[in-house]
C-alpha cells in the first residue's frame, strides 16, 4: 500500500514540473501584462516601464520561469500586481469560500445521488426508477447554465429565499453569525450543482447494484440464508460503491474546477472568480499560482482515487 | 502628463483621474434639481419626507472584485474609487466648473507672482480616529508618489514642476525642497513652490499638485514595500468623509457607519453598504429592489433598467470623448517626439476628411447606445461648456461630400460606371487601408464592419488588421510600443478626461499618447496657447480652446466620434440624489424615505 502511494506521489513530481512549464508559457503567450490596464496619460510611460522592470517582466522568459519556480518552491508566489496583496493571502481568502462551496456541493451530491440510485435499483422498471432515470437524463442533457439562471431567478430574485451574490452578509456579526451567513450563501449554488451532477454517481451505482444482484457472492449469500436486507446493504451495496469510491478524488477535482464556471454565474467570490478576473487583468502572479493549484489538485485527485481504490479493493494492491 | 484616462474594453482596467470625477457620485439635489442631460434628470427629487437613521444599499456594476486600496497614491482602480466614495470627502471644495472655492476643510490660494499654491487646513479637519489633519499629511502624499520604494505609478512630468520633487524622485535629495511647512509638520499650512505657474492651477484635477492628504502618523511605521498590502491601507483605513469604514468583505462589499469627526454636515443616513454586483445580475437585482442605486451601468443595460419599476434613471455628461485616429507617422524614442512621416494616402487632409464623412456614426449611436451617446463635434465634451466650441460641425454622414473630397484629392474611381474602387494617383494601386478595430462590446464587430461597408461605398477598401478585431491588451501594446507592428491606418481611441480639458498629453508633438503621430507647428502653437501665460486670462483661454478645436476639425488628424452620458438608476425611496458636479456634501445629504 505504502509503496503504491510513494510511487504515485513520486510520479507527480515530473508531471508537476512539466505542468508549470506549460502554465508559464501559456500565461506569457497572452497579449499584454498586468501594467497594460494602467495605461493612461495620467501616468508617464517611463514610470510604467520602471514598474515593469522592477517586477522582472523585462527579463527573458526562462529567467522569469526559473525565478518563479525557485520562489514557488520556497512558498513565495509573489504579490498580485492588480489586487495589491500577496497571492497566498488572496488564495487564502478565496480558497476558504471555494472549500465551503465544494464541501457542501460534495455532501449534497452524495446525499442526492446515492439514495436516488438505491431507490431506482430497488424498483427497477417501476415508476420511481423511470422517474429518476428521466430526471438524470434531463439534468445531464440540459445546459447547466439554463438551470443555474432559472434557479437564481426563481429562488433568488423572485421568491428571495436565498442571496444572489457574495459569500457572506456584510452585516453578519460574531463567529456563529458569520458562518451561518456563509452557509446560507452556498446553499443555493451547492444544491443546484449537486442536483445537476448526480448522473455519474446515479449511473455507476444503479448499474452496479443491478449487475451485482446476480453475481456469485450474492447468490452464495442468499443460498446461505442471509437476509435480503443484509445481502443488499452488506454485499451488493458495498461492492457497487467501489467505482463511486474510486471516482471520489476526481469528483472533488471536478467540483473545484467547475467552480470557475459556477462562481462566475452565482457571483460567488471564490477561487474560480479570482481566476477569471486575474486572466482578464493579466495578473500573472495570480494566474500562475492558481493554475498550479488547479493542476496540483488534479494530480492529487488522481492519486487520491488510486489510493482509495487500493484501500477498498485488495485486488488492486496485489496487482 | 496628468489628466486623462484611456477607456479600455473592460471598465475595470481604466485608472482614475486625479480628481476622481470619472464616475458619477451622488450629490446634492438642491443646486441642479431641474437640470436635464440627454432627456435624463441630473437629480432625483423625491418629495417624501426622509426617515431618520436610514440605511442605504448602493451597488457598483462590475464583473471583477474591487481592490480596496485606500491610499490614493497607490490606487488605480475605478471600482474601488466608487465604492470608497462615502468615506472619501474632498479636502478642497470646487464649484460646478471644477474651480476651487473657499469654505471647505482646506482653503487653496494660488499666488502667481510668488509661484506658490498654499493650502490652509481648517483646525476642525480631522481623520476618522479624531486626530488632526496636518501639513505633513499633505506632504506625505508627495512622498508616497515620488519615492519609488512605495511602488506608486503616479509620478508625472507635471508634478516635476514642483521645486525639488524631481531630485527627490531620483534619489538626489532626501526631502522635497518645494514643499514648505511654515508652522512645522503638525502645522496647518503647506506651501507648494513651482518652477512655473499654469493657468489650470485653479481647477481641480489639474495634475500640477496633489489635493489629498494621507494619515502620516498612522502610516509612518509601515515599511514602504508593505504599504500597499498593509491592513492600514486596505481594511482599516483612516478616512475624511461623512462615513467611516465599519467592515470590508474583500472584493465584495464595504459597510460604512457615520464618521463622528467629519468636518461637514452630519450624515443623514446611519449606515451605507456598497457592494459589487455582476452585470448579468444587475437588472434582476433591481427588480428585486436589492439596491438603492447602481453606478457603473453600461449602455447595453439601459433599456432593461428603464423598464424596472420603482427606479428613476438619472444621468450626467461624461468627461469623455472618443475619436477615430489615423496613423500618420511614428514616435521617435531617441528624441521622444512624434514624427509625421508615414507614406500613406492619409497624409492628404481631404482623404482624412472623406473617411470621416463616410462614417454613419449618428446612426450607429442611435442603434447601439440607447440615446446615451451623441455625435462628437470636437475633442472637448459639452460638459466643459465654457471651452467647447459649438460652432464646429461634426463629421456627420455625408456620402456625397466624401466622394467629392476623394475626387478632389485625386483618388478617382477605377471604373467610374461600376464605382468599384478608387485608385491611388501616384501608384495606380487600389486605395486600401487597414483598420485596427478594437473588440470589447457586443456591438464592436458589427460597428466596425458597418464602417468598412460605408468606406467601401465611397471606393475605399478597408480591411481589419489581421482580418480580425483586436483585443484591448494587444491594442495597448501596439499603441505604446513604437517597436511593435505599426502597419495600421485607422484605429479608435477613447479618453476619460480630468476636470481641466487641456490636451497637451494627447496630441502634442512629444506626447507618447499621440497615437496618430500628427504634428504641425500650428497644432503646437494652439496647444501651447491653452497653457500659456496669456491663458491666465479666462477669455484668452476660452479663445485658445476654441481655435484649437477648429484646427482639429479642419486638419482632421483625428475625427471625433462620440460624447457619452453616464446614467444611474435610483430607487424611488432615495432622497437628495444628484449627479451634479460641484457638490461637496453629497453623501451627507443622502437619505431614504422608507425602511425598504
Amino acid at each position: 500500500m505504502w509503496k503504491l502511494i510513494l510511487k504515485r506521489v513520486l510520479l507527480m513530481i515530473p508531471q508537476l514540473l512539466l505542468m508549470t512549464l506549460l502554465i508559464f508559457a501559456i500565461a506569457k503567450l497572452m497579449p499584454g501584462d498586468p501594467f497594460t490596464g494602467r495605461f493612461s496619460p495620467q501616468l508617464d510611460l517611463s514610470e510604467l516601464a520602471r514598474l515593469r522592470k522592477e517586477a522582472g517582466l523585462d527579463d527573458p522568459w526562462y529567467v522569469q520561469y526559473f525565478r518563479w519556480i525557485g520562489n514557488a518552491l520556497h512558498g513565495h508566489f509573489g504579490d498580485s500586481y492588480v489586487l495589491q496583496k500577496p497571492v497566498v493571502t488572496l488564495m487564502g481568502e478565496r480558497l476558504g469560500n471555494t472549500i465551503v462551496l465544494s464541501l457542501f456541493t460534495t455532501v449534497f451530491l452524495y446525499l442526492f445521488g446515492i439514495p436516488m440510485a438505491v431507490a431506482s435499483a430497488k424498483n427497477e422498471g417501476k415508476f420511481i426508477d423511470r422517474f429518476w432515470l428521466t430526471f438524470n437524463s434531463i439534468t445531464y442533457g440540459v445546459p447547466a447554465l439554463v438551470i443555474f439562471l432559472f434557479v437564481l431567478f426563481l429562488f433568488g430574485y423572485t421568491l428571495q429565499w436565498f442571496p444572489t451574490s457574495g459569500s457572506v452578509n456584510i452585516d453578519a456579526e460574531g463567529f456563529v453569525g458569520i458562518w451561518l451567513s456563509k452557509i446560507y450563501h452556498v446553499i443555493l449554488p451547492s444544491v443546484t450543482i449537486a442536483a445537476l451532477s448526480t448522473v455519474g454517481i446515479f449511473t455507476y451505482l444503479r448499474t452496479g447494484l443491478l449487475d451485482n444482484r446476480n453475481q456469485d457472492f450474492v447468490r452464495t449469500a442468499r443460498a446461505k440464508g442471509v437476509p435480503e436486507k443484509q445481502i443488499f446493504w452488506k454485499h451488493n451495496f458495498r461492492n457497487s460503491m467501489l467505482p463511486i469510491a474510486q471516482n471520489f478524488g476526481f469528483q472533488i477535482v471536478a467540483i473545484f474546477s467547475g467552480s470557475i464556471f459556477v462562481e462566475q454565474i452565482f457571483n460567488y467570490p471564490g477561487m474560480g472568480l479570482l481566476y477569471y478576473s486575474s486572466i482578464s487583468t493579466r495578473d500573472y502572479a495570480v494566474i500562475t499560482a492558481l493554475m498550479l493549484f488547479y493542476g496540483f489538485l488534479s494530480l492529487v485527485g488522481a492519486v487520491l482515487s488510486d489510493i482509495i481504490l487500493a484501500w477498498v479493493d485488495p485486488r488492486v494492491r496485489i496487482s | 502628463m496628468k489628466k486623462t484616462t484611456i477607456k479600455g474594453a473592460a471598465g475595470a482596467l481604466a485608472a482614475l483621474s486625479v480628481a476622481g470625477l470619472v464616475l458619477p457620485v451622488a450629490t446634492s439635489v438642491t443646486a441642479n434639481a431641474a437640470a436635464k442631460v440627454g432627456g435624463l434628470d441630473v437629480a432625483y427629487n423625491n418629495p417624501k419626507k426622509a426617515i431618520k437613521n436610514g440605511t442605504l444599499k448602493a451597488a457598483y456594476i462590475s464583473d471583477t472584485p474591487f481592490v480596496g486600496q485606500w491610499v490614493q497614491a497607490l490606487s488605480n482602480d475605478a471600482t474601488s474609487s466608487s465604492l470608497e466614495a462615502p468615506a472619501l470627502g474632498a479636502s478642497i471644495w470646487t464649484d460646478k466648473n471644477f474651480k476651487f472655492i473657499k469654505g471647505g476643510p482646506v482653503t487653496l490660494t494660488v499666488d502667481d507672482d510668488a509661484k506658490t499654491v498654499t493650502l490652509d487646513i481648517n483646525k476642525d479637519y480631522k481623520w476618522s480616529d479624531g486626530s488632526d489633519v496636518t501639513a505633513k499629511d499633505f506632504e506625505f502624499e508627495y512622498e508616497l508618489i515620488a519615492n519609488p520604494a512605495y511602488g506608486s505609478d503616479r509620478y508625472t512630468d507635471s508634478l516635476a514642476n514642483i521645486e525639488g520633487l524631481e531630485e527627490y524622485h531620483e534619489g538626489k535629495a532626501t526631502s522635497i525642497s518645494g514643499l514648505e511647512m511654515p508652522d512645522g509638520e503638525n502645522g496647518k499650512k503647506l506651501v507648494v513652490h513651482f518652477k512655473e505657474m499654469k493657468p489650470a492651477m485653479d481647477t481641480s484635477g489639474n495634475g500640477y499638485f496633489l489635493e489629498t492628504p494621507e494619515p502620516y502618523q498612522y502610516l509612518k511605521d509601515v515599511k514602504p514595500e508593505d504599504l500597499a498590502k498593509d491592513a492600514k491601507t486596505t481594511t482599516k483605513p483612516l478616512t475624511l468623509g461623512p462615513f467611516k469604514v465599519k467592515k470590508i468583505v474583500a472584493g465584495e462589499s464595504i459597510s460604512y457607519e457615520r464618521n463622528p469627526y467629519y468636518f461637514g454636515k452630519k450624515a443623514n443616513l446611519k449606515q451605507v453598504t456598497y457592494s459589487i454586483v455582476a452585470p448579468s445580475k444587475a437588472v434582476a437585482s433591481a427588480k428585486a429592489k436589492e439596491y438603492d442605486f447602481y453606478n457603473g451601468a453600461s449602455n447595453d443595460l439601459y433599456d432593461k433598467f428603464k423598464k424596472v419599476s420603482g427606479y428613476k434613471i438619472t444621468g450626467q455628461q461624461s468627461l469623455y470623448f472618443s475619436a477615430m485616429y489615423y496613423n500618420l507617422g511614428h514616435y521617435d524614442t531617441e528624441t521622444s517626439m512624434n514624427v509625421t512621416d508615414r507614406k500613406t494616402p492619409l497624409q492628404n487632409v481631404k482623404v482624412r476628411q472623406a473617411l470621416g464623412y463616410a462614417r454613419n456614426v449618428a446612426q450607429v449611436l442611435k442603434k447601439y447606445d440607447n440615446g446615451l451617446a451623441t455625435l462628437a463635434n470636437t475633442t472637448i465634451p459639452p460638459v466643459f461648456s465654457a471651452y467647447a466650441n459649438k460652432s464646429v460641425k461634426a463629421y456627420d454622414y455625408n456620402e456625397k461630400k466624401a466622394n467629392k473630397l476623394l475626387d478632389e484629392a485625386g483618388y478617382k474611381w477605377h471604373d467610374s460606371k461600376k464605382k468599384d474602387y478608387r485608385v491611388d494617383p501616384e501608384t495606380g494601386k487600389k486605395l486600401s487601408l487597414v483598420y485596427l478595430a478594437r473588440s470589447g462590446t457586443a456591438a464592436s464587430q458589427t460597428t466596425a464592419q458597418n464602417y468598412i461597408q460605408k468606406w467601401k461605398a465611397v471606393g475605399v477598401k478597408v480591411t481589419l488588421y489581421k482580418n480580425k478585431m483586436t483585443d484591448f491588451n494587444t491594442w495597448v501594446s501596439m499603441m505604446t510600443d513604437p517597436t511593435s507592428d505599426q502597419n495600421w491606418d485607422i484605429t479608435d481611441g477613447a479618453w476619460s478626461l480630468s476636470s481641466d480639458p487641456s490636451q497637451q498629453d494627447l496630441f502634442s508633438a512629444s506626447a507618447p499618447y499621440n497615437f496618430g503621430h500628427f504634428t504641425s507647428e500650428k497644432l503646437t502653437t494652439l496647444l501651447n496657447n491653452i497653457d500659456s501665460d496669456k491663458a491666465f486670462s479666462k477669455s484668452y483661454r476660452v479663445k485658445a480652446f476654441k481655435a484649437y478645436q477648429k484646427y482639429v476639425h479642419d486638419s482632421a488628424f483625428i475625427i471625433p466620434t462620440k460624447f457619452t452620458i453616464d446614467y444611474t438608476p435610483v430607487n424611488e425611496r432615495v432622497k437628495n440624489f444628484s449627479n451634479a458636479f460641484g457638490q461637496h456634501e453629497s453623501w451627507s445629504k443622502l437619505a431614504v424615505t422608507s425602511k425598504k
